[in-house]
C-alpha cells in the first residue's frame, strides 16, 4: 500500500499504465507514461525493472522496453504468459490502464547504444525476446536513414506472433525492414518453417560483413544464433545478446546437497541454503529484503555483501572492482560454498 | 508507575512490568498513575453500584460510564492525563450519588448500610500533586507484599479480562446493546476486585465468570452490528489504494465508520479500513456505500510508518493508537470516544466535518494501484450457511482438521510463529482466523477445498463468538464435546481484550488451547501450571512440533 516503499534504498518513480494491447492469447503490451508526463530517458533495447506486490510478496521483475526513445511521450513493455510466473501472470491478469507500477530508471547494457553496432543490424528473437529488438528497430528507423535491419522472429504459430500488425506495418512501410518470421507451425508458404538452425540461418542472412547482431529469447535460441553467427563469420565483436534467464547461474559442477546456514544479523535472519540454490532465492524465502529484478546478473539490484564465507558466482556485472574487493555478490548469480553471513 | 498488562511490558529475568518513567505503550508514569486512580475510583463506583441494586436502584448512564471509562485505561486507547483524570473524577461524582440513593434506600428500609470497601472510601485529591502522591494506594499491585505472586497474577488476570470485557461492553452500548443483568454481574465482579481478594480459589472462579459475562456480552455486541448492519457476507475487499482523497478509519467503532461514510457520500473522499476495522466490508449496510473502497495497512503495531505513508486523514475510533508524533501525522489523525493522545485532535458529537476538511486539505492518492482482492466476512450467518457444505466435506473426508489462528498482532519477531503456522496447515485443514493477528497472513493465498476456502475470515477479535458458534454447530452434528473436534486454537494475545476471549473460551471448557508469542508478565510458573492442568493451556513452541501435536486428533 505503501506507494513508493520500496525493499532498498533504490530509485522507483511511479509509472502510469496508460494502455493495453493484446497481442496474442497469451501476452499483452502495456505503454506508461510517468506522473508528471516529462519523458522517460533510455537506450534502446534496456530493460526496466517494475515492483510489483503479489500477494503478501513484494517482487521485482525486469522487462525490456519495447517502445523507442525517439518517441519519449510513453514507454511500452510487452509481457508474456508463463507458466507458474508470478508477475508477468499477475500483471496480465490484473494491469489496466490507470493502474500505476513503480519503475527503476531503465538499464542494461544490452542496447544499441553502449553496444559495438553498425547501421547494418540482425535482430534475431523469439517469443517475448521480441521486445528490445523492436525497441531498436523502431529507433533506427526513426534516427536512421541509413540502417538497414533484418527482423528474424521465432515464435510457434501465427497466433502466437507478438506485435504481428507492428512488424507486418513496419515491413510494409519501411524498404529498409526486412521482417522474416520463423514459425514451427506456419499457415502460410510466406512465414520460414521450423527451427532456427544453420541452414535456415545462411538463408536468411544473404551476409554478414557489416552487420551487428542482437538477439534475445530463451537461453538455446540464442545459443543457436550465436553458433550460427559463428559459423557464418560474423565478426562477434559485433554479436550481443540480452540474458534474461532465470537461472542463468552456473550449475555445472555444484554439489547441491551440500547444505550451509546463511546469516543475516542485521535481519535477525538465518535460513539453510544447499549448494545448487542462488543466494537470492534463499534470501526471498527468508524475507530479506533484497530485489531479484533480471535475476540474470545483468542488473545489479541483488547486490548484497558477504561478510564471511565463500560463494561462486557467475555474474559480477555492475559490481565496481572496490565492491568485488569488498565482499559484494550479485545474490542471483552466486551460490554458497560455505556458511554465510551477508549483509544488505 | 506499574503496569503490566500488555505483552509489550519490560519483562526482565526477575521481573515482569513497566515501572519507570515511560511505559513500553508510550504512557507516561503520570498517565498510569491516573489509570490506576481511575480503576480505583471505578471500583468504588461499581461498590455503590452493585449495592444500590439491592433496592432496585439501576442507573443506565452509570452502567455505562463505568465500563466506558475502564476501556479508557486498556493499551493503546488513551494517553491524556487530563481526560483520565475527567473520566476518576466523574466516577466518584456518580459514586456518591449511588451512595446517597444507596444509605437513602437503607434508612428507609431499616436496613444498616454496608461498609464501604477500601476503593469506595477512597477519595480524589483535589489537585494533581496530591492525585499523584495517591498513586501507591491505587497501584493494581497494590499489597503485593502482603499476598504471595500467585495471588497477585490471579488478581491481574481478572482485573485486565474484566477491562477486556468492559471495552465490548462500551462497543455493545454504542450499537445499543445493554443488558441489566451483565451490568450487575459487572459492577459485582468490579467491586470485588476492589477489596483485594486474597482466596485463590475465589480468584479463579472469578476469571471463569469473568469468561462467562464476556460471551454474553460478545452475544449482545453480535447482535447488536448484525441487527443495525446486518449480517457478514463474503465480500471481496481491495487491500491497494485508488486515487483520489481519503479518510482511514481504524479502531472497532462501526458506528463511527457509518456516519464517516454518510458524512462523505457525495464528496469524492474515498474511505478506506484500517485495522480492526477491516471485517466492516462485509457487513451490508456499510459496503454498501461505493467509496468505501478498501482496506489500507495492517495491524496497529506498523501505523506509525502505514500512517504516516497514508496521504489523507485519520479517525482512531478505539484502541490501538500508538504515538502518532514519531510519524509526523499528529495533525491529521482524530481521535474518538474513549480515545485521547496529548495534542490530538478530538471528536465529539457525530459531527465529522473537521475530518472531511482534513482530508480534502491533504494531497490523497495520486495513482490507482492495481487491485488486490481479498475476502473477508465469514461471521457467524455466513459460517452457519457453509456449515452443511464444511461437514459434507468433512464426511467425504476432504477437510480433516479446523484451526482457529487468531488474537492481537504485535511487533515482537516470535510472532511470525503464527504466518509460518498457517503456511504449514496441511492442505486438508480449514483456517478461521479473528482480530488484527491475521495481518500476518491474510494477504497469502491459501486455495480451497471444493470451493470452501481455506482460510475464512470471521472479524474482529470479539467475533470469537462466531467461531464460537461453529464449533458448537459441528460437535451437535458430530454429536461430541467441542474438545473432541479436530479443531486447534492457536491464539495470540497482546493486550487485554485477547485476555478476556481466552477467559470465555476457557469457562465454555475449550481445552488444550495454544497461547502466544509469550506468555503473560503476570501469569506465575504456578499460574501456567494450573491452567495447563486445568484447561491443557499451553505456550505456543515450535511450529512443527505443535503443529504434528494438533493434528492428532484429526478427523
Amino acid at each position: 500500500m505503501d506507494q513508493m516503499q520500496s525493499a532498498q534504498a533504490v530509485a522507483f518513480a511511479p509509472l502510469i499504465c496508460t494502455d493495453r494491447i493484446e497481442e496474442t492469447v497469451d501476452a499483452a503490451t502495456f505503454c506508461f507514461r510517468t506522473a508528471d508526463a516529462s519523458p522517460l530517458g533510455y537506450k534502446p533495447g534496456q530493460f526496466i525493472t517494475f515492483q510489483v506486490d503479489v500477494a503478501d510478496e513484494q517482487l521485482h521483475r525486469a522487462y525490456s522496453l519495447s517502445s523507442t526513445p525517439s518517441r519519449p511521450e510513453s514507454i511500452a513493455i510487452t509481457v508474456k504468459r508463463v507458466p507458474g510466473g508470478k508477475v508477468s501472470n499477475h500483471l496480465l491478469d490484473h494491469l489496466r490502464p490507470g493502474h500505476m507500477l513503480p519503475g527503476m530508471a531503465p538499464a542494461g547494457e544490452f542496447n544499441l547504444i553502449d553496444c559495438r553496432a553498425t547501421s547494418k543490424v540482425l535482430l534475431f528473437s523469439a517469443g517475448s525476446g521480441i521486445t528490445p529488438c523492436i525497441s531498436i528497430a523502431r529507433w533506427l528507423l526513426d534516427t536512421d536513414p541509413q540502417a538497414e535491419i533484418h527482423f528474424i522472429y521465432s515464435a510457434r504459430t501465427a497466433a502466437d506472433v507478438i506485435m504481428a500488425d507492428e512488424l507486418a506495418r513496419l515491413d510494409a512501410e519501411h524498404p529498409n525492414f526486412n521482417l522474416e518470421r520463423v514459425l514451427s507451425q506456419p499457415e502460410t508458404s510466406a512465414d520460414h518453417q521450423g527451427r532456427l538452425d544453420q541452414s535456415l540461418f545462411d538463408r536468411l542472412v544473404p551476409e554478414v560483413a557489416g552487420y551487428s547482431l542482437f538477439t534475445c529469447g530463451p537461453a538455446e535460441y540464442m545459443a543457436t544464433v550465436k553458433t550460427c553467427a559463428q559459423a557464418r563469420g560474423l565478426d562477434m565483436d559485433y554479436f550481443h545478446q540480452e540474458s534474461f534467464a532465470p537461472g542463468a547461474a552456473n550449475d555445472e559442477g555444484v554439489d547441491s546437497g551440500v547444505s550451509y546456514q546463511l546469516q543475516a544479523p542485521k535481519f535477525g535472519k538465518a535460513a539453510s541454503i544447499n549448494g545448487g540454490q542462488s543466494l537470492l532465492e534463499v534470501m526471498e524465502g527468508a524475507g530479506l529484503p533484497v530485489i531479484g529484478a533480471c535475476r540474470s546478473g545483468v542488473c545489479g539490484s541483488c547486490k548484497c555483501q558477504v561478510l564471511a564465507g565463500e560463494v561462486d558466482s557467475s555474474s559480477q556485472a555492475t559490481l565496481t572492482d572496490a565492491e568485488i574487493a569488498a565482499g559484494y555478490v550479485l545474490a542471483c548469480s552466486s551460490k554458497a560454498r560455505s556458511d554465510l553471513v551477508v549483509e544488505l | 508507575m506499574f503496569c503490566v498488562q500488555c505483552e509489550h511490558t519490560i519483562t526482565t529475568p526477575t521481573e515482569s512490568g513497566c515501572s519507570y518513567a515511560q511505559g513500553m505503550c508510550g504512557k507516561t508514569a503520570e498517565v498510569s498513575d491516573l489509570q490506576d486512580l481511575l480503576v480505583y475510583a471505578l471500583q468504588g463506583t461499581s461498590f455503590y453500584a452493585e449495592k444500590a441494586r439491592e433496592f432496585g436502584i439501576v442507573d443506565t448512564a452509570i452502567d455505562a460510564f463505568v465500563p466506558q471509562a475502564f476501556f479508557a485505561t486498556l493499551t493503546n486507547v488513551n494517553f491524556e492525563g487530563d481526560r483520565i483524570t475527567g473520566y476518576a473524577r466523574q466516577a466518584q461524582q456518580y459514586r456518591d450519588q449511588l451512595r446517597e440513593q444507596y444509605l437513602a434506600a437503607c434508612l428507609l428500609a431499616g436496613k444498616k448500610p454496608a461498609e464501604p470497601s477500601p476503593a469506595a472510601a477512597f477519595d480524589l485529591a483535589a489537585d494533581a500533586a496530591g492525585l499523584l502522591a495517591q498513586a501507591p494506594i491505587a497501584a493494581v499491585n497494590r499489597g503485593k507484599d502482603q499476598v504471595d505472586a500467585d495471588i497477585m497474577g490471579l488478581r491481574l488476570l481478572c482485573l485486565y479480562g474484566l477491562k477486556g470485557a468492559a471495552a465490548y461492553m462500551e462497543h455493545a452500548r454504542v450499537l445499543g446493546q445493554q443488558d441489566p443483568e451483565v451490568g450487575a454481574e459487572f459492577h459485582r465482579i468490579m467491586a470485588w476486585l476492589g477489596t483485594d481478594p486474597a482466596d485463590l480459589g475465589a480468584l479463579l472462579a472469578c476469571a471463569m465468570e469473568i469468561g462467562q459475562a464476556n460471551y454474553k456480552v460478545m452475544e449482545m455486541l453480535d447482535k447488536g452490528e448484525t441487527d443495525k448492519f446486518g449480517h457478514p457476507q463474503p465480500t471481496q475487499v481491495n487491500v491497494k489504494s485508488v486515487a483520489g482523497k481519503a479518510i482511514l478509519v481504524s479502531g472497532h467503532d462501526l458506528c463511527d465508520l457509518q456516519l464517516i461514510l454518510e458524512q462523505t457520500e457525495g464528496t469524492g473522499i474515498n474511505v478506506y479500513t484500517n485495522g480492526e476495522m477491516l471485517p466492516a466490508h462485509g457487513y451490508p449496510e456499510l459496503n454498501k456505500y461505493q467509496h468505501l473502497v478498501g482496506n489500507y495497512g495492517s495491524a496497529w503495531q506498523n501505523q506509525q510508518k502505514e500512517f504516516a505513508a497514508f496521504p489523507g486523514a485519520i479517525v482512531m475510533t478505539s484502541n490501538c493508537l500508538i504515538d502518532p508524533n514519531v510519524g509526523n501525522y499528529g495533525d491529521r489523525i482524530f481521535t474518538r470516544s474513549i480515545v485521547g493522545w496529548p495534542g490530538v485532535n478530538h471528536i465529539e458529537g457525530d459531527d465529522f466535518s473537521q475530518v472531511i476538511e482534513c482530508a480534502q486539505a491533504q494531497a490523497g492518492f495520486p495513482y490507482e494501484e492495481i487491485p488486490h482482492q481479498i475476502t473477508v466476512g465469514f461471521g457467524r450467518n455466513a459460517l452457519m450457511n457453509a456449515a452443511p457444505a464444511v461437514i459434507d466435506q468433512i464426511k467425504q473426508g476432504n477437510i480433516k482438521h479446523f484451526f482457529l489462528v487468531g488474537g492481537c498482532d504485535g511487533d515482537k519477531a516470535e510472532r511470525s510463529y503464527y504466518e509460518d503456522f498457517t503456511m504449514a496447515a496441511p492442505q486438508d485443514s480449514v483456517i478461521l482466523t479473528l482480530a488484527c493477528g491475521k495481518f500476518r497472513f491474510n494477504k497469502k493465498s491459501f486455495g480451497d477445498i471444493n470451493g470452501i476456502p481455506r482460510l475464512l475470515d470471521i472479524g474482529q477479535c470479539n467475533d470469537s463468538y462466531s467461531a464460537i458458534q461453529l464449533a458448537l454447530a459441528l460437535a451437535k452434528e458430530f454429536d461430541c464435546d467441542i474438545n473432541e473436534l479436530p479443531l486447534s486454537m492457536v491464539l495470540s494475545w497482546f493486550e487485554q481484550k485477547a485476555i478476556v476471549v481466552l477467559l470465555t473460551l476457557l469457562s465454555l471448557g475449550v481445552k488444550n488451547i495454544h497461547v502466544g508469542p509469550t506468555v503473560p508478565g503476570f501469569l506465575t510458573e504456578n499460574l501456567l501450571k494450573v491452567l495447563n492442568q486445568e484447561f491443557g493451556l499451553t505456550p505456543i513452541g515450535g511450529v512443527e512440533e505443535d503443529m504434528a501435536n494438533m493434528l492428532k486428533k484429526s478427523a
